[in-house]
C-alpha cells in the first residue's frame, strides 16, 4: 500500500512537471491574450511581470509546485480570480455529472446484464446484442445531439441549452443533467453488459455453481453469493476504468449540452493560455485517476482474499 | 439457472428509473424559460468585466449596454453625449471642454461628479490597452460638474477615444462589482456561463424596453441552432448563412455587417511582397465574386482598401474595381517580375482556424492564384500562435484576417499603416503614406483631415498593398417575440433597443 501511494505521487509529480514545461514551450503570450493588440508595451511588460511570466523557469515551476502543494494553485489570468475558488464553484458540476452518469451506467448495467445472461441463446439475447453493438458504435459527442434532438426538440422533455445552475435550482440543475449523463452513460452500458453477461455465463458453468445447487440453495443465493461476485472482479476493473474515461467524456459531452463544468473551463483556458487554471485541471484529473485506481485496487482484495 | 423472478425484479427496475428520471427531466424543462427577460447568446465569456481591462470585441459589445463614456457612439457613426451633456472643442482641438449631464447618476445612486471622470480617464490611460490616451496631457476639474481634457498637442479626432467608460472613484472593486451609467446595472456573473443585467430605472436617456437580460455563454457554436428552437436563448448574433436557413419563421433573421476589413494581408517585408507588381498581379488573379459566394453566400460588400462601408464618410465605393480579374494580365505582370511556369512563384498564407470564414477565404484564394501559375501553402494555426507568430513577431508570408475599427475614426483603420505605426504586422513602408497620413494628423480641419485620409486609401488601393476582398455579412437571428434589433458601424449589441414584439 505504501509502495502504491509513492507511485502515486512520483506519477503526480511527473504530471506537474510535464504540464508545466509544455506550457512553456507552447506560442502564445498571456499579456498578449489579457491586454489585446493595441497594447502599449510598457503595459504589456507590465503584465507579465504581474502574472508572473519573468524569471528563470525552473524557478517558476518550484513556485508553482510549492503553491499548490500549500493550496494555493494561483490566481486565474482570465478571470482575476484565486483558481481554488473559481474550480471548486464548478467542481459539483462535472461531479454531478460524472457520478450522474457512473450511477446510470451501474443501475442500467447489472441488472440488464442478469436479465441477459438468464435468456441466452433466446431471441431477446440476440435483439439485445445487436442493439448494444450499435450502441456502442455511437461516439458519445453524436449521442449527445441525438438525444437533444429527441427528447429536447421533439418530445420537448427538456430545454437544450437550459442548464440551470446548481445554487439557484439544485433539483433543476439535477433534472437538466440526466441527458447529458445519459449520453456518456449509453455507449458505456453496452460495452459493460457484453462484458458482465459473458462473465456471468463463464462463471455459472463453473464447477462451484453445481456445488452450491447440490447443496440446495436457491437460484437467487447462488447468484448473489457466488457467480456476481466472482463475475464483478473483471468488471470493477472496468467500471474504473470507465469512471476515468467518463471524466474525459464529460469534456466533450459539456460542449454538446452546454454545461459550464470542467470540460469547457479546461479548453477556454488552454485556448486563452490561462496556464494556472489548465495545470490545476490536469493535476485535479490525474489525482481523481490514480484515486479510482487505488480504490479499485482496495475493491479487489474486499471481494478476493487471494489477491 | 437464473430465476424468472430475479430478471422480472430487475425489468421493473430499470423500467420504474428511466420514468423516475423522465418525470424530473419534464418538471426540470419548465422551470428553465422566464418569459419577462431576454436570453442572448454570446460566442465566448466575457473577458474582464472592468471597463478599462477588457479587450476582447466580444466583450465590448455586451458591456456597451451597462458602461458609457463621455461621449458615446450612435447607430449611424456619430459620437453623440452620453455622460457628458455638451462638449466644446478648442480651435486647435488640444482642449476639450465638457459639462456633466445634469442629474446623471450611477447605478448606485450617487451622481457623478468632475473627480469620477478624472480618475476614470486617467485609470483608463494607465492601464495602458488604448494607446491614444497617452495623449492626455492633463484633466481640469474647476468644479464638480466641469471637466477639461487637454492634450500634448491638437487632434481632432480625439474625441472618439473618451467613449472610455466613467466609473465611480468610490468603487474598490470595479472587476467584480462593475458601476456604470448605461441603461443596464449588473446584477451577476457566472464564469462560462453568464451575465446577467437589468434595467437601471434611473438611466438619464430612453429607459431599456426589456427589463432582465442575460448574456448566456455558447461555446458551442454547433448547438445555437437547437438552442434558439429549444428555446434556451432568444438571439444570437452570429448566426451562419448555413445556420440561419435552417431556423424557423419563429426567428426574424437581421443582415448586416460585422464591419470589418477582410484581406489577404501581405507580409510586404517579405521578398517577393516587395514588388508591387507581384501584389497586383495577386489582385488580378481573385475573383472576388467568387471568393463572396463561396464564402457568405455572396452576402459581404465589396471593398477596395482599408475602410468598411459604414464608415461612409471615408468609404470610397471607386476603389473596389481597381483590379479586375484577368488571369493573362497578371501573368504578364508576375513574368515581368521574374516569376514564371518554369520558377512559379509560390508562398504560405497563415490563418486563424478559429475563424472558418478566413479559412474558407484562403481556401477558395489558393484555387484562384493557382489558376495563374501561383503555388499556395495554406497553414492553419489556433488564434494564439496567430497572434504571436503574425501579429507580434510578423514572422509570415500572408494571412487572412479580418481587422476592424476599436473607435469611431479613420485613424482606428489607417494609422497602422504608417512605417513608424507599432501594429504595422504588414510592414508597409511608403513615404507616400506617410506624408498624407501626417498631414490628416496634424490638421483640425475636418474637411482637409478626410480628403488626407481618402488619399491614404486611396494610396494603399493603388499600391496594392493587401489584397483586399470584403465586409463580412453578420446574421442576427432574434426570436420574434422580440423586436427592435440595430446594427451599429461598430462591435455593439445595443440591448437597451430591443422591446417585446406587439401582440
Amino acid at each position: 500500500m505504501i509502495k502504491k501511494l509513492l507511485a502515486a505521487a512520483a506519477t503526480l509529480a511527473a504530471v506537474s512537471v510535464l504540464v508545466f514545461f509544455a506550457f512553456s514551450l507552447i506560442p502564445g503570450d498571456p499579456a498578449v491574450k489579457k491586454l489585446g493588440t493595441q497594447a502599449t508595451p510598457e503595459a504589456l511588460e507590465m503584465m507579465r511581470e504581474k502574472l508572473g511570466l519573468t524569471g528563470p523557469l525552473p524557478l517558476r515551476y518550484l513556485k508553482w509546485v510549492s503553491g499548490f502543494i500549500t493550496g494555493d494553485p494561483g490566481v486565474s489570468y482570465s478571470y482575476d480570480m484565486p483558481v481554488a475558488e473559481l474550480l471548486g464553484d464548478k467542481l459539483p458540476v462535472t461531479m454531478a455529472l460524472v457520478f450522474m452518469a457512473f450511477v446510470i451506467l451501474v443501475v442500467i448495467s447489472v441488472p440488464l446484464s442478469i436479465l441477459h445472461a438468464r435468456n441466452e441463446g433466446k431471441r431477446s439475447d440476440r435483439v439485445l446484442l445487436f442493439i448494444g453493438q450499435g450502441i456502442m458504435a455511437v461516439p458519445p459527442f453524436f449521442m449527445g445531439i441525438m438525444l437533444t434532438w429527441f427528447f429536447g426538440i421533439i418530445l420537448k422533455v427538456f430545454v437544450p441549452g437550459g442548464y440551470v445552475s446548481y445554487k439557484t435550482d439544485p433539483a433543476g440543475f439535477l433534472a437538466y443533467m440526466f441527458f447529458p449523463a445519459l449520453a456518456i452513460a449509453l455507449p458505456r452500458i453496452a460495452m459493460t453488459v457484453k462484458l458482465l453477461r459473458a462473465q456471468i455465463l463463464k462463471e455459472a458453468r463453473e464447477d462451484y455453481v453445481r456445488t452450491a445447487y447440490s447443496r440446495g440453495n436457491s437460484t437467487m443465493a447462488v447468484l448473489y453469493r457466488h457467480v456476481l461476485k466472482n463475475a464483478f472482479i473483471p468488471a470493477l476493473t472496468f467500471l474504473s476504468m470507465n469512471l476515468t474515461d467518463m471524466v474525459a467524456g464529460s469534456v466533450v459531452i459539456e460542449q454538446v449540452f452546454g454545461i459550464p463544468g470542467y470540460g469547457r473551463f479546461l479548453l477556454n483556458a488552454i485556448l486563452g493560455r490561462d496556464y494556472p487554471v489548465v495545470e490545476a485541471i490536469v493535476m485535479g484529473l490525474a489525482a481523481f485517476i490514480l484515486l479510482v485506481n487505488m480504490t479499485a485496487d482496495i475493491l479487489y482484495r474486499l471481494l478476493d482474499p487471494r489477491i | 439457472m437464473i430465476g424468472r423472478t430475479a430478471a422480472r425484479r430487475v425489468l421493473s427496475l430499470i423500467v420504474a428509473s428511466v420514468l423516475a428520471a423522465a418525470l424530473c427531466g419534464c418538471a426540470g424543462g419548465k422551470t428553465a424559460k422566464d418569459s419577462s427577460g431576454i436570453t442572448i447568446a454570446i460566442p465566448q465569456d466575457i473577458d474582464s468585466l472592468d471597463p478599462h481591462y477588457m479587450t476582447a470585441a466580444g466583450t465590448k459589445e455586451v458591456l456597451f449596454n451597462v458602461f458609457e463614456g463621455l461621449v458615446k457612439p450612435d447607430q449611424a457613426g456619430d459620437l453623440v453625449p452620453a455622460v457628458a451633456e455638451d462638449v466644446t472643442i478648442s480651435e486647435d482641438a488640444a482642449r476639450y471642454d465638457f459639462t456633466i449631464r445634469k442629474g446623471i447618476l450611477f447605478h448606485d445612486g450617487s451622481s457623478v461628479k468632475a473627480s469620477d471622470v478624472k480618475y476614470s480617464i486617467l485609470r483608463c490611460a494607465e492601464a495602458g490597452i488604448n494607446a491614444s490616451l497617452s495623449a492626455v496631457k492633463e484633466i481640469e476639474t474647476p468644479d464638480d460638474t466641469h471637466v477639461s481634457v487637454i492634450l500634448e498637442q491638437g487632434d481632432a479626432d480625439f474625441l472618439c477615444n473618451l467613449t472610455c467608460a466613467i466609473i465611480p472613484e468610490s468603487n474598490k472593486e470595479p472587476a467584480v462589482k462593475p458601476i456604470g451609467t448605461g441603461p443596464y446595472k449588473f446584477v451577476s456573473r457566472s464564469p462560462q456561463e453568464n451575465l446577467i443585467v437589468t434595467r437601471f430605472d434611473d438611466y438619464w436617456g430612453t429607459p431599456a424596453g426589456i427589463k432582465d437580460v442575460t448574456f448566456k455563454v455558447e461555446a458551442n457554436a454547433d448547438a445555437v441552432v437547437m438552442d434558439l428552437e429549444g428555446g434556451s436563448i432568444d438571439m444570437y448574433a452570429r448566426v451562419t448563412s448555413a445556420q440561419k436557413d435552417q431556423l424557423s419563421d419563429k426567428f426574424e433573421i437581421y443582415t448586416g455587417a460585422m464591419n470589418l476589413v477582410q484581406a489577404l494581408y501581405l507580409n510586404n517585408a517579405y521578398g517577393p511582397f516587395s514588388d508591387v507588381r507581384v501584389r497586383r498581379a495577386l489582385c488580378m488573379l481573385m475573383d472576388r465574386q467568387g471568393v463572396m459566394n463561396f464564402v457568405s453566400d455572396g452576402e459581404g460588400s465589396a471593398i477596395g482598401s482599408s475602410m468598411y462601408p459604414s464608415f461612409s464618410k471615408y468609404f470610397m465605393p471607386e476603389l473596389n474595381d481597381l483590379y479586375e480579374t484577368d488571369v493573362e494580365a497578371a501573368k504578364s505582370l508576375l513574368a515581368e517580375a521574374g516569376y514564371d511556369s518554369s520558377s512559379p512563384l509560390s508562398f504560405t498564407i497563415t490563418v486563424p482556424s478559429n475563424y472558418q470564414q478566413h479559412v474558407d477565404t484562403a481556401q477558395v484564394l489558393a484555387e484562384q492564384f493557382a489558376k495563374g501559375g501561383v503555388e499556395v501553402k495554406i497553414n492553419s494555426v489556433e488564434w494564439n500562435t496567430w497572434l504571436s507568430d503574425v501579429y507580434s513577431a510578423r514572422n509570415y508570408e500572408a494571412t487572412v484576417v479580418g481587422v476592424d475599427a476599436s473607435t469611431l475614426s479613420a485613424t482606428a483603420l489607417l494609422s497602422r499603416f504608417h512605417s513608424k505605426a507599432g501594429n504595422n504586422f504588414i510592414n508597409y513602408n511608403n513615404p507616400d503614406y506617410d506624408k498624407a497620413y501626417d498631414k490628416a494628423m496634424s490638421s483640425v480641419d475636418d474637411s482637409v483631415r478626410t480628403e488626407c485620409f481618402k488619399e491614404c486609401e486611396r494610396i494603399l488601393a493603388e499600391d496594392a498593398a493587401n489584397v483586399y476582398i470584403q465586409d463580412l455579412p453578420c446574421f442576427v437571428a432574434l426570436n420574434k417575440k422580440f423586436t427592435g434589433y440595430v446594427f451599429y458601424p461598430l462591435y455593439v449589441q445595443d440591448v437597451a433597443l430591443l422591446k417585446p414584439a406587439a401582440q
